[in-house]
């Protein structure tokens, strides 16, 4: 295996991708999490419900996030994507989109996914 | 706040041996005392969230009289201005928007880079009363770090509609700092807001003692003490938020302490240490973002209260707006109309077409060329120097007449459009329609401006560029805005090219958009690195004000007259050395084959050659020749895209070296140069074989 395809392999595996995924499988595609969230002690280990599992106009309130890096934990931060924090799901297409108090934001998949919510 | 045992008042008396955490590098009461006067004005910063009103509150201090450039090293505007009151003058700086001190973008980085190098006498913070929840926290950090913050809670007008009501007394006396409501748009409060700040500067002895401190829990304060008691040097902002931003991992802050303490590498290695110890659980960031929302929930509660929506945001016209340019049924038809009338229609049509007529054909061909040319004649025999100012490629004929006559009107009206689509607040949702689409290219939907802009002006656009996240975004974007993205100059001559034959025009926007799709993919797959996520704000669709957009169109026709022209001006001076020395024969006599393999006439090779210089030169003497009837229908498509592709213009090129470095340059410059004529070739057979243009 070259050195990109194990590259990109890594990647996808982190990401909780599945193969054949896409369009067909479903906007809240892919495991919950990537599989360090399913180490013990780390918080992705409870799963749940998360923002991609809501439907257009669903809402729900934050009960933490699963941020796979420092750099998406910023976005997060800079959204108030916080604990306690009600978000409500706007729309999936062509991403998600979503109300926290007055103001709206547009997500990708692999954030919208890392979203977890109260049952 | 009576259950909240962690928010204490900072009280100069109690917690005296805490004044280092104040602004204790800047006590200078001496200085400050003579300043304020024209010649040393105070300075004062307007910094928040990005969509808060920060523009119309500095346009309503600083009037007509703004300065708009580049932060020095980046290419973040920051405009400034200058104000008067109450016979105090200040320095009035817009800052980019920025949603905290820890900084993601390249525009965060330049307002924190405002507050921490600039020692600013009065922070602006403004926030939007719709959201105090959430912008409450940056409050807090610029609190924490000291800094002289009065807070502007904006937007009061669109809460009040809303039924949340603000209690600024309540929360500047739990805050410790003025709080002031205004409805900047309508001019509400901005009386007050004048009055406050002169207040405020007048009371710079004893208000940091009023300020705010909050306590964090307690393990995360012992993560902070330690690194906070070796923090030795003098900071323009206090230790303890230094301290915090050490921990949070920030790469500019280390590189910003290590220069300033002497025992940097011991305590740096202490840092990573803590951070790694509280890191176990929790990274420290987050926990101390969430400690920071806890405090700022504590202390909004009863200072911002909400009646049930009376109306929300998302009913009535504007919010069916909102939700038809964000569902991809009607966005992107209206994506569609937007760029049809804005581009091709304004930019294209008026732009391209009607203005540039008018100043070409009649203002320079008939007054300013002739005029030149006598008096040239006239004045100077030698025909070498003759030969630099007039004629065929003179400065004045040709480099000044193409920067005035063809450079200007297009690249003007297409800035004046992409100002009004930039503050209507539209371009978020341009970004967030083809995220998923430019994932496939390893960009995201962010790259959208850049690439936008491209089609303004290539140079400008490649400077932005610079707000994209990770490098391998920035390179993938350089290289499509140097392939397969024509500016607006090169854009408006092909359409004139080709506007009469939709065959032709059609091809041509094919073969440029394979062109544009499958050299991103390619790159994408082969440049290691993985696309960041995607996350965009989308601030509700608005009117857009003339003022901003005036503002913004001559900051950036100012920025274009400056920085380009110049080396346009510089270009015409080496075609005329070129054609002096004979150095254009030979590298003519290089092109020839290539061109002539493309099933063109040899005599385009003059067209790639100045295309070099200048992307409209290019295209414009490729229109010349077309007017000569020198070329087919074919042949006017095969070299429009071949034209399309080559190598970018010697003023995006320099950018393009400052950028990326030379290296990345001359390989990006060197595959456009070979997919040109590579695209170029196939082009030529393939519209043979089908036989589609004559």
């Amino acid at each position: 295996m070259s050195a990109f395809v194990q590259e990109r392999h890594r990647y996808r595996h982190r990401r909780g991708w599945r193969w054949g995924g896409g369009w067909a499988g479903g906007w809240c595609r892919g495991r919950v999490g990537g599989p360090e969230s399913a180490a013990p002690g780390r918080p992705g280990a409870g799963r749940g419900r998360r923002l991609c599992d809501l439907g257009p106009g669903e809402e729900g309130e934050i009960a933490f996030v699963d941020a796979h890096s420092m750099r998406d934990l910023q976005k997060f931060m800079a959204m108030g994507v916080l604990p306690g924090a009600r978000v409500k799901l706007i729309q999936k297409l062509p991403v998600y989109v979503f109300r926290i108090g007055e103001s709206e934001f547009a997500i990708d998949d692999e954030l919208s996914r890392t979203i977890y919510l109260k049952a | 706040m009576k259950d909240s045992g962690k928010i204490s008042r900072m009280t100069g008396e109690k917690q005296g041996m805490k004044e280092t955490q104040g602004r204790s590098g800047r006590g200078e009461p001496g200085r400050r005392a003579r300043r304020g006067n024209a010649d040393n004005p105070l300075k004062l910063a307007i910094v928040g969230n990005p969509n808060v009103g920060k523009s119309v509150i500095f346009n309503n201090f600083t009037g007509l009289y703004v300065t708009v450039s580049n932060y020095p090293g980046t290419t973040v505007e920051v405009s400034r201005g200058s104000t008067r009151i109450d016979g105090v003058d200040f320095e009035v700086i817009d800052t980019p928007g920025a949603y905290s001190l820890l900084p993601i973008t390249e525009e965060e980085r330049v307002t924190r880079r405002v507050l921490l190098e600039e020692s600013v006498d009065v922070v602006l913070h403004v926030i939007d009363a719709k959201n105090v929840n959430r912008m409450l926290p940056f409050t807090l950090q610029l609190i924490e770090a000291g800094l002289p913050v009065l807070l502007v809670v904006n937007m009061a007008d669109e809460a009040e509609r809303l039924g949340i009501e603000v209690d600024a007394g309540l929360l500047e006396g739990r805050l410790g700092v003025p709080v002031v409501l205004t409805a900047s748009t309508l001019g509400r409060g901005m009386d007050t807001l004048r009055r406050r700040i002169v207040e405020f500067i007048s009371t710079s002895a004893n208000r940091s003692a009023n300020q705010l401190r909050f306590a964090y829990s307690d393990r995360t304060e012992k993560a902070i003490a330690p690194v906070e008691a070796m923090l030795e040097a003098d900071y323009p902002i206090s230790r303890r938020a230094i301290a915090i931003m050490l921990l949070n991992g920030d790469d500019e802050i280390r590189a910003f302490v290590s220069k300033k303490e002497s025992h940097a590498r011991e305590l740096l290695g202490r840092v990573d240490e803590i951070a790694r110890e509280v890191g176990e659980v929790t990274p420290f960031a987050y926990s101390i973002a969430m400690e920071r929302q806890a405090a700022a929930v504590a202390l909004v509660k009863g200072a911002v209260t909400s009646n049930a929506h009376p109306r929300s945001a998302s009913t009535g016209f504007s919010g069916l707006l909102n939700r038809l340019t964000m569902n991809p049924l009607t966005g992107i038809p209206i994506l569609i109309l937007v760029l049809y009338f804005g581009l091709y229609r304004f930019v294209g049509g008026f732009g391209a077409g009607t203005v540039v007529d008018f100043l070409e054909t009649v203002v320079f061909e008939r007054w300013v060329n002739p005029f030149v040319d006598n008096l040239v004649r006239a004045f100077i025999p030698y025909e070498a120097i003759g030969s630099l100012l007039a004629g065929d490629y003179g400065v004045i004929t040709l480099g000044l007449r193409y920067a005035v006559a063809i450079v200007f009107p297009i690249v003007g009206s297409f800035f004046l459009v992409f100002s009004i689509i930039e503050d209507s607040g539209y371009l978020p949702r341009l970004a967030m329609l083809v995220d998923r689409v430019f994932k496939v290219i390893g960009l995201t939907g962010r790259s959208v401006i850049p690439i936008t802009l491209g089609f303004g002006c290539g140079t400008m656009a490649t400077l932005v560029t610079r707000t994209l996240e990770t490098r391998r975004e920035r390179v993938i974007a350089t290289l499509l805005l140097a392939l397969a993205i024509p500016c607006s100059a090169q854009l408006g001559v092909i359409m004139g090219l080709l506007a009469t034959r939709p065959v032709a025009l059609l091809t041509w926007m094919i073969f440029i958009g394979v062109a544009f799709v499958v050299t991103g993919r390619l790159a994408a797959i082969l440049l290691p690195g993985e696309s960041p996520s995607f996350y965009m704000e989308l601030p509700p669709l608005r009117l857009p004000s003339v003022s901003n957009v005036v503002s913004k169109t001559v900051a950036r026709m100012k920025w274009y007259f400056l920085e380009i022209v110049p080396i346009f001006v510089l270009a015409s001076v080496l075609i005329w050395f070129g054609k002096l020395t004979g150095l254009f024969d030979a590298a003519m006599r290089l092109i020839k084959p290539l061109v002539v393999a493309m099933g063109l006439p040899p005599e385009t090779a003059v067209a790639f050659l100045f295309g070099f210089f200048r992307r409209d030169y290019g295209a414009a003497g490729l229109y010349d020749l077309a007017k000569a009837g020198a070329l087919s229908g074919r042949q006017l498509v095969v070299a429009s895209i071949a034209l399309t592709l080559f190598i970018p213009c010697i003023a995006q090129f320099s950018v393009m070296i400052k950028e990326r470095g030379i290296g990345v340059a001359i390989l990006i410059a060197a595959f456009a140069f070979s997919a040109a004529f590579t695209v170029g070739y196939i082009a030529n057979l393939v519209l043979g074989f089908l036989g589609v243009i004559g």
